[in-house]
Formats: C-alpha cells, structure tokens, sequence
C-alpha cells in the first residue's frame, strides 16, 4: 500500500502497463518530452522511447483514428486527449468507428483502445477546460465510459480498461488529480468496469454520483450525519456506460430516497438518465414519507469564478436542504397515489392547488346562481323582487366573470410559469428559476449554460 | 510489328507480370463489371437494395490492388473498391451474400449496406459509409507495422471527394512525419456524387497535395492498366524499403450513377459518360493484350461468357443462402464472453448492463417511460 494522488496513480498504472506488455503505448499532444500538460506520461519518453510514447499533431479525430489502426492491427494504445472538451472533433472516430467496428464487421474485427481525457470542472479552466462531455458518449453502444474518482479506482480500473477488448473511454476529473489521495495497493489488480461501488453505507437516502461530486457528496453525507443524524448512502457510479443498474436500484430499494449530484445540466445528461430510471414501480411504496425521488444537485462548474457563490454556499445544503418534490405519479396509470402531502411550491402542488380552487369556486358559487335563476323564474313579471334580484343578478354574473377570470388567468400563468418542461422524465421536480442562472441571497447569477436546481455547493 | 509486340510485352515482364498475370488481372476486370451489372439487374428487380458501382474504376482498381501481397499486407478500401476486393481475395459468391445481406456475408452479415467491404482473414479492413474516416486506420496499421518491424504494406483507395475531408489531411499528415509503410491510393472521377472537381478543390490534380505532407505524389492515367500497376509497384517498393508513404493519383470516370439511387442525368451529359466509355478500361486492356497476341475478339467472348456463367451461378448460391437470424442483430455490440447466444441488453441496445431484476417485461416499461 502507498498513499497516491490520483495523477500519480494513473502515472505508476500506466508505466506499469508499458513496462508489462510492449503492445501497450501512448499517443496524443505533449506526452513526449512535456510528459502530459498533466505529467501523466513525465518520464515515458526516457523510458519507452518515441516509438511508444508519441506526440501527434494536434489533430484529435487523428488521433483516435490512428489509435483505432493500431489496434485493428494487435496494439493496445492508450490515446490522450489533452482536455475532455477538446474530444469533440474525434466524435465521428470514436461513435461512427471505434465503437461500431466490431459490430459492423460481425465481430470480424475489434477495437480494443483506451482512450483518457481529463474533464470537470473547478481548476479555473472557465468555459473550455471545464465540461462535462460523458453524456455524449455514455449513448453510444459499442464504447464504455468509465469514470474513476479514488486513486484505488483509478489504476483497477485503467488495468481493467487495457485489457478490454473493446474501446473504453477513461474519463479523469481533473479537480481529483491532486486533490485526492488514498491507499493504492502496489499490486496489481483491477476494479471491473460496468460494476457501481457504495462508497458510503446509509438507511435514509440513496446518493448517485461520481467524478468530483463523489467527495462533495461524502463530505456532505458525513456533515449530515453529524448536524441532522441522518445517514446517507453514497453510491459511485464508476461506469458511465454500461450503467450498473442493480447496485443503484438495490440502493433505492433500501432508502427510497434518491439524489442525483453530478457537474452536468438537468436534462438530456446521464444523470438525468440515471434518475430517469429509479422511479420504477417497483420501487414505490405507499405511504413511505420518501416516496419520491427528490430533485439532483448540480455543482455550479464556474463557481470558481464567481467568489460570492463559494462564500455563500455551503456544501451541506447539497443533502440537508429541504427539497421539493416532483409530481411522481406524472408517468402513467399503473402507479400507486401519492398517500403523503407533498410540499408546496412544485409544479405538480401548483397544479393541484389550481384545480382545488376551481373546485372551490365552482362550489361556492354553484348554489347562488341556481337560487337566483330559481327566484326570477318564479317571481312574478313586475315584482320588485323579481327587479332587484335581476339587478342583483346582474351585478353577480358581471362581477363573478371579471374575478373568474382574473383567477383563472393568474392560474394559467402560475402554471405555465411552472410547468416542467421535461415531460419525459416521470420524476422531475424542483423549483423554476425562469432564465438559466441561481439565486443566492439577494444576487442571481446567469450563467452562459442552463444551469437547473437550486442548490448551491461549496468547491474545497 | 513483331518488335513492338516485343518491346510491349517487355513492359509487363519488367513489371514481374507473366502474360497469364495480365490475363488473370483482364479476368478480374470483367468479373467486377459483370457482378456490376448483375447487382442492377437484381436492384431493378427488387432484389438487391443498393447497388455502389464499380464500371469504370475496375483498370485502376485490379493494377493497384495487384501490386500488394494477398493476406499478407493490408487493404483499406471504400465502398466503390469491388475489384480491389476481388483481387485480394473476396469472391463473387462473398460479393452477392453482401448485396442480399446474408447471414454469411465475409463484410457485415447483412448489417451494412453492399459495398462495405471487410474480411480480417484477407486484411480487407471494416469500413463505414462517412467518407475518409479510414485513412486515419490506414496510418495506424501503418504505424503498428513499423512498430513491429514487419515488412507489410498498408494501401487506401479514397475518391476525390474524399480528399476534403479533415481526417484525409490528418491521416496523410501523419504518415509524412513517421514515414509510414503506406500508398495513399485517389480514384479520381472528377466527381463526388454530382459536385465536380472544380468545387471540390483549387488546384488541378490531388497528387499536387503530397508535397505538403512531405512525399512524392504522382498522377496517372487510371485506365491504363499497366500504366498505374507501374506507379504503385513503385510506390509499394517505397514503403517497404521504409522510404514512406506515396499518394498515387488515378484519373479515372464512373460510368454509373454514384449509386443505384442517384440519377447521374441531373449532373452531367450522356455525351460526356459516351466519351468517357471510349476509354473504357477493360476495352483498353482487351485491345492491349489482343496486340500482344494473349487474347482475340473469340477468346474475349469466351471469357466473358465463362465469368457470367460463374457469376450467374454465384447469384443464384448467394440468393438461397441462409438469412441472418433475427436475434443476431444484437450481437457483437461488445465482445461475447461465456454463452454464444450473446447476452446484450435488447431494450438498450447493449448499452448497459442487465440488472437481476426488475424482470424484462417491467423493464420494458421503463424504457418507453424514457421516451425511447
């Protein structure tokens, strides 16, 4: 056992990896004499030479395409893309190539390639050196996205990448490179990729995560125990793509709360496709306080940019702030009613309580229309009752549209303003911030992405 | 007459071709030109889906591909490359099993379009249907070769159109700077489905284009046969003498539309594909060897009876072959470990792993709530 940062760890798997199988080698921009804009490759070109640790030109579909070649032929390349959000231009390489080889040549031929970019945010990288980009590649069948956060992790799982025989994408958060540290055992050993791992043991919430949110969460989950004594089960997710489905649904099982923390916007992002997944009948248990599938956080990536917010922001209020909840039963007939209250303010309470309203007035106003319409029919034509009733009537039915209608307009917009515009997700809730931005305090922050949710956390 | 019959035959000879090496090459020609013609027929009949024509390239295509060790060094094709395939080693049977998407189909069982060219056993290297993205591979079984000091030799073909393509640029790019063991082979046509070579790039011929990657480019004339065996012979010798790579420029024409869902009258005139079928590469090469006394107007038609009779037959052997099984559309997404029936994720297209429970049907469920 020896205490490694991430950076390191990935470094000593890697030489590691060179020094074992002479297939190995690594190529992508400054891996040679600067020895990564990282240092993951310092010292490579010394020791393995140009032949196998190779600066390409700074042509990333290249650099992929080129990996996908050696591999075709019997290699195993380790391809580097400097920055996760500079992978874009080999998207056409690695989901129209390296991913569908195999399958399109009927097993033919394979494509067994690692290939590593570091992403996230939280190193002053601003816009372009800070993204999230597992999203795009955790849809595409015939590739694997991993995304280690522990230095244990980390080497298991970059040996376990090597050695698979189809492309994997290794996805290094660059806020844990030197940030976090632990025991790695000097062995080696691999951590199987498609498999999720509870890092934290707890009984009354299921947190989902991975990359740097894995450690914001366990700070959180500990600060819970703590200030709330509530336990807070944390599970990795480790692989992206294929999603360990049974080790997160096995969670929620025991919790039935679950919270989704990941760097990425709400929708169409693999956290949205992690919660997207939970709410499964089978899960529901009427009359469970937590029967619902609470709102994910989101960690504001250019926080770091903006003090106020890492001043005001506390990382505890990822888990112990009081969220909204979502109209749960949105998804279909086979679901059991809601039997708890749920907290005001979401859009499904919005909703009910518009259609609570009219329900009211309808109520209320019902049996005076019918006395007055039963009064003039049987008043006689020139009574004064029968006059003043219908002056009264008047006044009624004018008075009672403009305020039904004002009521109604008003509901309409409360609605409207309100309504979540995802409707595919059956459990989406939290509250609408209108334009994409956060509030904190009294400042409101826009931010040049959608940023959704409401909570804030602290980057250390 | 006798002298120049001589000092032609002494080309092909100086070329290490034998006359049944020239033969053998025009046999290979009217093969590709009569599995052409077949698969319109089966297209007008429904029964081939698509059809990328070959007519046209076959001189260019069989010269190249020949210079190259069968199964020993590698082919990285495109889609019109039939007659590169047939001469490194895929059959007219293996040809039609593609066009009708059997089960036995060498370069997808069935699951790309025609024309998709692969089969590990030849070095046929997988190809897809987006243009230029197999240069890149080329440079890297290149570069692996060199890395492991085998004397192989890799060889792409690529139309013009696709020589704008970014990955073309980075994959001749990168074999310039490491001198990889590789010929960059343009069939040029002068046309990328209707857009003519004028839209296509500024100067006149691709080969211009080799210098900026720091190797010879040559253009030849893609209908005479001998003419481009030569050049790539020498190019062959380049890479495997480790002197890098060439790009090899081919003029040549299509006589077809692009494919068999193109209408090629939109583009261009009858008039201009009439004269370009008078360099005919097949009529060409018939003539050559009739002059060197290796064929005449009989023996010509004897043979093309002969390859029809074979292709005929291989039509109608591929057409009852067996059909892929439905369930195998699923498989190969991942490497298939332990049962053989595959293991993938239908629902999810393989995409994830298969939870205990809940049970399929549920799971199902699930899926549609996703809006899939």
């Amino acid at each position: 056992m020896t205490e490694k940062n991430v950076v390191q760890t990935i470094h000593d798997t890697l030489q590691e990896e060179m020094q074992a199988d002479d297939r190995v080698l690594v190529l992508g921009e400054d891996v040679g004499a600067r020895g990564g804009v990282f240092r993951v490759t310092a010292g490579f070109l010394e020791e393995f030479g140009e032949m196998r640790v190779i600066d390409t030109p700074l042509a990333e579909s290249s650099i992929v395409g080129v990996a996908i070649g050696m591999a075709m032929h019997g290699l195993l390349p380790v391809a580097e893309i400097q920055f996760a959000d500079f992978i874009h231009p080999a998207f056409d390489q690695i989901v129209s190539e390296a991913a569908r080889i195999r399958y399109r040549s009927n097993g033919d031929w394979s494509c067994p390639m690692v290939i590593r970019a570091p992403w996230g945010g939280g190193v002053h990288g601003a816009l372009y050196h800070s993204q999230s980009i597992e999203a795009f590649y955790g849809h595409v069948p015939g590739i694997k996205v991993v995304v280690p956060s522990t230095p244990y992790d980390a080497k298991g799982m970059l040996r376990a990448a090597i050695r698979d025989p189809d492309p994997v994408l290794y996805l290094e958060h660059k806020k844990t490179y030197r940030l976090i540290k632990g025991e790695v055992p000097d062995e080696p050993y691999e951590v199987p990729i498609g498999v999720a791992d509870v890092k934290r043991e707890g009984e009354d919430l299921t947190v989902v995560t991975y990359g740097l949110m894995l450690h914001l969460c366990l700070e959180a989950a500990e600060r819970l125990q703590q200030e709330e004594g509530l336990s807070a089960e944390v599970v990795d997710v480790r692989t992206i793509a294929p999603l360990d489905k049974a080790t997160i649904l096995d969670s929620v099982r025991k919790t039935a709360k679950a919270m989704v923390v990941y760097e990425d916007r709400r929708h169409h992002r693999r956290g949205a496709d992690v919660r997207a997944r939970r709410p499964h009948r089978s899960l529901r248990r009427p009359g469970h306080p937590g029967d619902a599938v609470r709102h994910p956080a989101r960690a504001p990536v250019h926080a770091r940019h903006r003090p106020h917010l890492r001043e005001d922001a506390r990382a505890g209020e990822v888990l112990s702030e009081e969220l909204p909840m979502s109209d749960q039963s949105r998804d279909g007939a086979d679901t059991e009613p809601a039997s708890t209250p749920e907290p005001a303010s979401t859009d499904g309470e919005r909703y009910q309580s518009g259609m609570t309203a009219g329900a009211v007035l309808l109520t209320v106003f019902a049996p005076f229309i019918a006395l007055v319409a039963a009064l003039i029919m049987l008043g006689s034509e020139r009574s004064p009752v029968r006059r003043a009733f219908l002056r009264t009537w008047a006044w009624w039915s004018g008075g009672v549209l403009v305020v039904g209608t004002i009521i109604a307009i008003s509901l309409f917009a409360a609605i409207a303003s309100g309504t979540n515009t995802d409707e595919k997700g059956p459990c989406v809730g939290g509250p609408k911030l209108g334009a994409p931005g956060v509030q904190v305090g009294p400042h409101r922050y826009r931010f040049p992405c959608e940023i959704s949710g409401s909570t804030v956390v602290r980057l250390p | 007459m006798a002298t120049r019959v001589k000092e032609s035959r002494a080309r092909h000879r100086r070329l290490d071709l034998s006359d049944d090496d020239l033969l053998a090459m025009y046999r290979m020609m009217v093969t590709a030109r009569l599995c052409d013609e077949a698969q319109f027929r089966l297209n007008r009949q429904g029964k081939a889906p698509f059809v990328v024509p070959v007519s046209g390239h076959e001189g260019c295509q069989v010269a190249t591909a020949w210079a190259l060790r069968r199964g020993h060094d590698y082919f990285v094709p495109y889609y019109r490359d039939m007659a590169v395939c047939l001469t490194a080693g895929l059959t007219p049977h293996d040809v039609f099993l593609g066009v009708f998407g059997k089960r036995d189909d060498p370069s997808s069982g069935g699951r790309q379009m025609p024309a998709h060219w692969s089969a590990r056993r030849l070095n046929i290297v997988t190809g897809s249907s987006p243009i230029a993205t197999q240069i890149p591979h080329a440079a890297g079984i290149a570069y692996a070769i060199k890395y492991r000091g085998a004397d192989a030799v890799v060889a792409s073909w690529f139309g013009d159109g696709a020589t704008s393509e970014g990955d073309w640029h980075e994959g001749l790019n990168f074999s310039g700077i490491h001198r990889l063991p590789v010929v960059w082979v343009c069939e040029n046509n002068r046309y990328a489905i209707s857009v003519p070579l004028s839209k296509q790039m500024a100067v006149e011929h691709v080969s211009e284009r080799a210098s900026a990657y720091g190797f010879p480019g040559e253009t030849v004339d893609g209908n005479d046969v001998l003419a481009c065996h030569e050049a790539m012979k020498r190019a062959v010798d380049r890479a495997r003498n480790g002197d890098g790579p060439t790009l090899l420029e081919c003029m040549t024409y299509r006589f077809h539309p692009h494919t068999s869902d193109d209408d090629d009258r939109t583009y261009r005139s009858r008039e201009e594909v009439e004269e370009a079928k008078r360099n005919d590469p097949i009529l060409l090469f018939g003539n050559h060897l009739k002059q060197q006394g290796l064929l005449d107007d009989e023996r010509v038609e004897a043979l093309r009876a002969e390859c029809k009779t074979l292709v005929d037959q291989e039509v109608d052997r591929a057409w009852n072959a067996p059909d892929p099984e439905p369930e195998s559309a699923m498989r190969h997404v991942f490497a298939e470990t332990g049962a053989e029936d595959g293991d993938e994720d239908l629902e999810s297209h393989g995409t994830e792993a298969v939870p205990a429970e809940p049970p399929r049907a549920d799971r199902a469920e699930e899926e549609e709530g996703d809006g899939r």
